[in-house]
């Protein structure tokens, strides 16, 4: 009974225990040499033989109780100091780790033919690549366009001392392309084409383009229509929509313009602010030509245009990624200024 | 072209609103441009100026006083061409106008001005400001500038360049009135006859594939009535005199360029020759020309009257006087016409309608229609004529077409009667044979000539909105793997992690960026026609660019880097193509330590595609490189890239301070002699290692030290170039890690290894140990 007292008491006054010295003065009280229980533990000596053992073993018990209560509480006491040390700011976890100039920035209009090409991957095509400088057949005759022919003025040309020019167009790996490779043929060809042109907000005298290819036995333009429509969603998003216009190209018959619905007003013409500025409130942006490989060229390059059919289409990424990064002025993409590059 | 909208109504049974006809247009493959709309405000009116005076208090004004109707106007006015008696638009206080500026009563040095005499441009109607309008004399005072100056609404769009049918109204209306099923009303005249002959001179047949030519006797001096200057405007084309805005008009109308010379400024009978050597010619924009032999001209017995196709002589010009003139209805040679154009500079619009080939069978009808307008308007009669040369037949091309054809080809059914009913809308003659279609275009579509011709025609009547969309079948034979995307994506990566920027820069760079760094500018390829010297030079390297490229953004940042993929052009023979090599390149400005840098980046793409480059020491480049911290890149023995800091002079010669380091790799080189990694089991044994600190000659470099002791996959740990040690010595530290696979080595056998290593460095570098 007395004991249980004793540790009741015990128990109280560590429970309300909070700083380390309460503990040791509370651990002197009990278990120091003139402690309660050090006291308790000496008298046994003093009792009957008989008594002996069993109030041994009690003031044993007690002292051990008492010592893992003492453990426990300077644990607790030692944790919520560590917490009110830890809770301490000393860190300011919103802050920038390091400035976003040094993460490294992969340059927009790259990073938007990768992803074309990732895009035409899954669709099955093959990337192919060729030269950048050119010669007239390559550039112009094999595909339709003769010297003397104002088709020429449709691309303002540039010409190298001495001959050749740097292509206009992407479509001369159509041509070297299918010299070396029978159909079936489902290819593209991104790089960079050079137009003699002066450069304004949505002009530069250097661009890519992305050509696209595929030839084979009951190639139609229902084809090619879903193909852009794919491609076009590949890019721009599932919900994207894509319509063909009639157009003119001397080296595909027909002949078609792609428009894609406009990515900033979903092709409805108007945003919050009013009219759509990107379409021109059209809904539609001009996004590039295609059309049925003409037979002609298909017999510039010894493939029988009557057993294989095809078409093709190019596009240039840098107005994509003007959109969709919405960049008001594409001769940004190249001066290089990093300042705009590093927000990308 | 620009079409006004009311002129392209006047052939249409059911008019249309011009978006109705734009529609229709951009369905038939013309691309709209822009619908404009030219409307004057009313406060601008006919005046008539009565007096000029000089201004009291400016050299450079004048104050006019101008009559409208019931009452005179003060205005203060700057043109250099103002004149007393002149007719002219008078923009009157309160009047808006086209570009947007409000006209008020104002006091201009001091002198009261109640409004603007106006200039072309003022108007709207186009580019001229040097002086203001001045209009013909029988306008009335007072009357609405409108009546006679507004255009309405005018279509303006693009046409194809294989269509000359295109480049007139009744071409463009026949494709609108076939996409709103409509007949359009246009009926061309009946060739005209007369009892005269007239005698032309020689036509060269290979220039001119027909020639006529009628003389036709003009009341002189008559001005254009208000609605054919109104059309002429809307379309573009500036009025001048009566029998010249007619053959404007019928050009316009029809597609056909039609001259008229002044028969009294000409000497004998006129031909079609080839310009003779140093032959000179003033045309009608006042300008002499010296001929080229290649140049076609028309001539008399005396002299060339005109460039052909291209634009009248002055010699021959018909102006108010003129009485009879001779009228002139032909085609030419397109190429050569072409040529001519872009040799004189000089893109009429004439030069643009024959570049694209106007066919035999249109002559007449233009000579026809002109003569019609002349003896309407002019008091035009036949004198003789026409003359009628022709070197050329009419052709007619059957075009066999199978429906079954034109159905795979588009992707969905079109029967024989749907085909037929489309294209007889345009004309076109389709005639059953067989399963087949004889189909026949009409003589103005000369550039049909097969079944995808047909193909196009048809789906352009059907529609594209009725194309269904499918995706191609695809039955590879062979699967083609692109390994260079990727690759280049993962090298991107490596080197996006060191912080740096993508560029793409310009591929033509300039004269000066190569002599600045003292590159030779004669062993590039070079533009004949650059936009400008900015961009004259095929670069072969990326160092050019890449320099501009940081010193334009010195301002930036202390320290960055940039790196780009690009192809360079190395030239070869003589009008061959180059080579095109693919390159990456990166440029690094550091305070200091740039060449660790792109040496960082060299050994992470040598790692991350595990390739061993070899970096040779050596100045890659007698001025611009640094004769020291630099090399040449070796794989397999063969030259493959560039690495060092930049010479300190072509640093500061761009304005930049710090280390600028380069490094540019040949991507193609690198790429192919990528191997995959291998792993080395690595021993479940504790290893020791051993350092050898030894002193070498500071020409000693490691890539020597890690081929001499290759077998014990040596690491570097660092070296010393202090000025305690020897003249010409460095320090270099060695690690050595020695284990093996199934028992642990013993300090001996370690340092026993360690050992026959320093000797190999002592007999091979006369290394000393430390």
């Amino acid at each position: 009974m007395n004991d249980q007292r004793e540790l009741a008491n015990f128990l109280e006054e560590i429970n309300s225990a909070q700083q380390p010295r309460q503990l040791h003065e509370l651990r002197v009280k009990y278990l120091g040499r003139q402690g309660v229980v050090t006291a308790k533990l000496k008298s046994v000596g003093e009792l009957p033989e008989a008594e002996r053992k069993a109030a041994g073993a009690s003031a044993n018990q007690l002292r051990g109780q008492i010592e893992r209560a003492l453990a426990e509480a300077e644990a607790r006491i030692q944790g919520r100091q560590l917490e009110d040390q830890l809770k301490q700011v000393n860190i300011d976890v919103t802050a920038p780790a390091d400035a976003a100039a040094g993460f490294g920035h992969a340059h927009p209009v790259t990073s938007l033919i990768d992803e074309a090409v990732r895009v035409f991957w899954q669709m099955g095509f093959t990337v192919v690549d060729g030269p950048e400088i050119e010669n007239e057949w390559y550039n112009f005759e094999a595909l339709n366009i003769p010297a003397d022919h104002p088709a020429r003025d449709m691309q303002d040309t540039f010409y190298l001392e001495g001959g050749n020019l740097p292509r206009t167009h992407t479509s001369n790996l159509q041509i070297r392309h299918m010299e070396n490779h029978k159909p079936p043929i489902r290819i593209i060809a991104p790089g960079k084409v050079y137009r003699n042109e002066d450069e304004d907000a949505r002009h530069v005298w250097m661009f890519h383009q992305i050509e696209g290819l595929v030839v084979d036995e009951g190639i139609s333009l229902a084809d090619l229509k879903g193909t852009l429509l794919a491609m076009m969603q590949g890019l721009l998003g599932d919900d994207t929509d894509v319509r063909l216009r009639p157009s003119f190209f001397p080296y595909t018959e027909p002949s078609v313009e792609m428009d894609a619905t406009c990515v900033v007003c979903g092709g409805r013409g108007v945003v919050a602010a009013g009219s759509c500025k990107t379409c021109s409130g059209t809904g539609w942006l001009e996004l590039g030509g295609a059309g049925m490989v003409h037979p002609q060229v298909l017999r510039n390059v010894g493939i029988d245009p009557e057993k294989y059919t095809g078409f093709a289409f190019g596009f240039g990424p840098e107005r994509i990624a003007a959109i969709k990064y919405d960049v008001p002025d594409i001769r940004e993409f190249w001066r290089p200024n990093l300042k705009f590059l590093e927000q990308f | 072209m620009k079409y006004p909208v009311e002129w392209l109504n006047e052939y249409l049974p059911k008019k249309l609103a011009a978006r109705e006809m734009a529609d229709a247009m951009e369905l038939a493959g013309i691309e709209v441009e822009e619908i404009s709309s030219h409307q004057l405000d009313d406060l601008i009116v006919i005046g008539k100026v009565k007096s000029v005076d000089p201004h009291p208090d400016a050299d450079k004004l004048r104050i006019a006083v101008v009559d409208v109707k019931n009452s005179t106007s003060s205005i203060v006015c700057g043109a250099p061409n103002l004149e007393p008696g002149q007719t002219v638009a008078v923009a009157q206080a309160g009047a808006v106008m086209p570009d947007g500026m409000k006209i008020t009563k104002t006091k201009i040095r001091g002198v009261e001005s109640n409004g603007m005499i106006c200039s072309e441009k003022e108007l709207g109607l186009g580019d001229d400001h040097e002086g203001i309008m001045i209009l013909p004399a029988d306008l009335k005072a007072g009357s609405k500038a409108s009546t006679i100056l507004e255009g309405g609404e005018v279509i303006d769009a693009t046409t194809a360049a294989n269509r000359w049918d295109l480049n007139s109204l009744v071409g463009v209306v026949r494709e609108i009135a076939a996409q709103v099923n409509q007949k359009m009303t246009f009926d061309a005249p009946a060739p005209i006859k007369s009892s005269k002959a007239l005698k032309l001179g020689k036509v060269d047949g290979k220039l001119s594939g027909r020639y006529m030519l009628t003389r036709l006797s003009v009341e002189p001096g008559r001005q254009s009535p208000d609605w054919l200057v109104r059309r002429l405007r809307g379309a573009g084309v500036r009025p001048i005199g009566l029998v010249v805005d007619i053959t404007n008009y019928v050009m316009l109308e029809l597609g056909q360029p039609l001259h008229a010379f002044d028969a009294s400024k000409t000497e004998g009978a006129i031909g079609v020759r080839l310009a003779s050597k140093g032959e000179k010619l003033v045309t009608l924009d006042g300008k002499e020309r010296s001929l080229h032999h290649a140049d076609v001209v028309i001539a008399d017995d005396k002299k060339a009257l005109g460039l052909a196709g291209v634009m009248g002589a002055a010699n021959s010009e018909v102006d108010d006087t003129t009485t009879e003139i001779l009228l002139e209805s032909a085609t030419f040679n397109r190429a050569m016409i072409r040529q001519s154009a872009l040799r004189h500079g000089l893109r009429s619009d004439a030069s643009a309608r024959f570049e694209r080939g106007v066919p035999i069978d249109l002559q007449p009808i233009g000579l026809a229609r002109a003569t019609q307008l002349l003896q309407k308007y002019a008091s035009g009669k036949i004198v003789a004529g026409p003359a009628d040369f022709h070197s050329q037949k009419s052709t007619v091309t059957n075009i066999s077409v199978r429906p079954e054809r034109i159905s795979r080809l588009l992707g969905f059914e079109l029967s024989s009667s749907e085909i037929k009913k489309q294209l007889i809308k345009l004309d076109w003659v389709v005639k059953p044979s067989g399963s087949k279609l004889t189909v026949v275009a009409p003589w103005w579509r000369t550039e049909v000539k097969d079944e995808a011709d047909v193909a196009e025609e048809v789906m352009k009547l059907e529609g594209y909105d009725k194309l269904p969309a499918k995706l191609p079948h695809w039955r590879p034979q062979e699967v083609q793997f692109d390994r260079f995307c990727a690759a280049k994506w993962q090298a991107k990566s490596v080197l996006r992690s060191l912080g740096w920027f993508e560029t793409v820069t310009y591929s033509f760079i300039s004269e000066k960026q190569l002599t600045d760094l003292g590159m030779k500018p004669e062993s590039y390829l070079k533009l004949k026609n650059p936009m400008s010297s900015e961009q004259a030079y095929l670069r072969v390297s990326l160092l050019p660019s890449l320099l501009s490229a940081t010193s334009v953004n010195r301002g930036y940042s202390r320290e960055f880097g940039m790196f780009e993929f690009s192809k360079v052009y190395q030239k070869t023979a003589d009008g061959k193509l180059p080579d095109e090599i693919s390159v990456v390149a990166a440029l690094v400005v550091a305070p200091n330590n740039g060449y660790r840098q792109v040496k960082s980046a060299l050994d992470r793409l040598c790692y991350e595609f595990n390739v061993d480059v070899e970096v040779r020491p050596g100045a890659f480049h007698s001025k611009a490189a640094h004769p020291a911290n630099s090399g040449m890149l070796y794989l397999n023995g063969q030259h493959a890239g560039v690495i060092g800091q930049l010479h300190p002079s072509a640093v500061s010669a761009q304005k930049l301070r710090g280390e600028v380091s380069f490094l540019e790799l040949n991507w193609d080189k690198f790429l192919a002699a990528a191997k995959p990694k291998v792993y080395r089991e690595i021993s479940r044994f504790p290893s020791i290692t051993r350092d050898l600190s030894v002193v070498v000659n500071r020409q000693v470099t490691w890539f020597e030290i890690e081929e001499a002791l290759k077998d014990l996959a040596p690491q570097f740990i660092g070296d010393f170039y202090g000025k305690d040690l020897p003249e010409g010595k460095k320090v270099m530290t060695v690690r050595l890690e020695f284990s093996d696979l199934s028992r642990t080595l013993t300090d001996d056998e370690a340092d026993a290894a360690a050992s026959k290593a320093l000797e190999i460095l002592k007999n091979k570098f006369s290394a000393q140990l430390r």
